[in-house]
């Protein structure tokens, strides 16, 4: 079966317990490459290349997990992304720029390879606020890819997935073609310009 | 008048540029940093969504602080249009608080970089004011 062969992490949304890290790390790491050597992109093998660059180096950014069409990462608390003095939580800006990491992230992984985009909105709803010095879990699924734009939908929590502190939805504009699959001879190196692991 | 940004504003090397005068809400400046850097040659939507969300914040702060509605807010959501692209260079953004009501104030913010009338980014958000069930849960 096409799909499944796909799924990394084949577990219903609703059904996702948070582990610790290591433990879903090893298995959502684990699947580059098809049974048949078909070019899968591979979310986790590109953010070991983009948590090291730019906003995701200096967000701290982690990943966590993905399946065919979703994409989980983790906004580890730290003092200086605090955005209430008063009560220590994660400064909603934050939030939403995790949800945005994610969002951009499940559209290569539900197309299976790397597409330039930029985000065209992002609708963020506040459910609660999260508990102070806690992580925030960020987890987005792209349901729709049409020929310009990709519409993505995501959750974030800080630790029971049941229990969200936002709801978030958004688009993403194609600003290109298809980068060459990793291994071709066009790209034998693999990944987009800058992002080679 | 002149009110502290929270600690996420650091973060991205957000300052204020002017405080505003008047009925003007202050104008946040936010100079290009590599922590601040997307796709090749732009600014990632998620500082820009920042510095939205922090020059909304700030327009709040700085007219409660006026003394003209309760001193508790806190946002319900926000809604991002991204117009441009960011590039490598300073960007400022402005928010202007467009209504306030009894329980809920609404915002509009606007990012620019190098000409105020071609935003690379907008935004608007609604705060809930003082205490309420539904934003407190």
């Amino acid at each position: 079966m096409k799909t499944s062969s796909r799924l990394v992490n084949p577990v219903p949304h609703a059904a996702i317990k948070i582990a610790p890290l290591a433990a879903r790390g090893a298995t959502a790491m684990a699947v580059p490459m098809a049974g048949d050597g078909e070019f899968i992109f591979d979310p986790a093998r590109m953010f070991r290349a983009m948590e090291r660059h730019g906003h995701s180096a200096m967000m701290g950014f982690r990943f966590v997990a993905h399946g065919h069409d979703w994409v989980e990462l983790r906004l580890p608390w730290r003092a200086d992304l605090v955005g209430d003095a008063e009560t220590g939580t994660i400064a909603n800006g934050a939030v939403t720029a995790l949800m945005d990491m994610a969002g951009g992230m499940c559209v290569w992984t539900r197309l299976g390879l790397f597409r330039p985009q930029a985000t065209l909105d992002l609708r963020i709803d506040y459910l609660r606020a999260a508990k102070p010095g806690a992580d925030i879990i960020g987890r987005v699924e792209c349901y729709r890819v049409a020929r310009e734009i990709a519409f993505v939908r995501g959750l974030a929590h800080d630790g029971d997935a049941g229990d969200a502190v936002a709801h978030m939805a958004a688009t993403f504009m194609f600003t290109g073609p298809p980068m060459p699959p990793r291994g071709s001879s066009a790209n034998p190196v693999g990944g987009p310009p800058g992002m080679s692991a | 008048m002149s009110i502290t940004l929270p600690p996420y504003a650091a973060a991205l090397g957000i300052i204020i540029e002017a405080d505003g005068a008047g009925e003007d809400a202050p104008v946040l400046r936010m100079d290009f940093a590599d922590g601040l850097s997307g796709r090749p040659g732009n600014l990632h939507g998620g500082a820009i969504a920042g510095l939205l969300d922090m020059a909304a914040w700030a327009s709040m702060r700085a007219m409660l602080d006026a003394g003209e509605g309760p001193a508790r807010f806190k946002p319900i959501g926000i809604t991002i249009d991204y117009l441009r692209g960011g590039k490598h260079r300073p960007t400022y953004a402005r928010g202007r608080v467009t209504k306030v009501g009894s329980r809920v104030a609404t915002v509009v913010v606007e990012a620019w970089q190098e000409e105020r009338s071609k935003p690379i980014a907008a935004a608007r958000l609604h705060f809930m004011l003082g205490r309420s069930e539904a934003a407190e849960s």
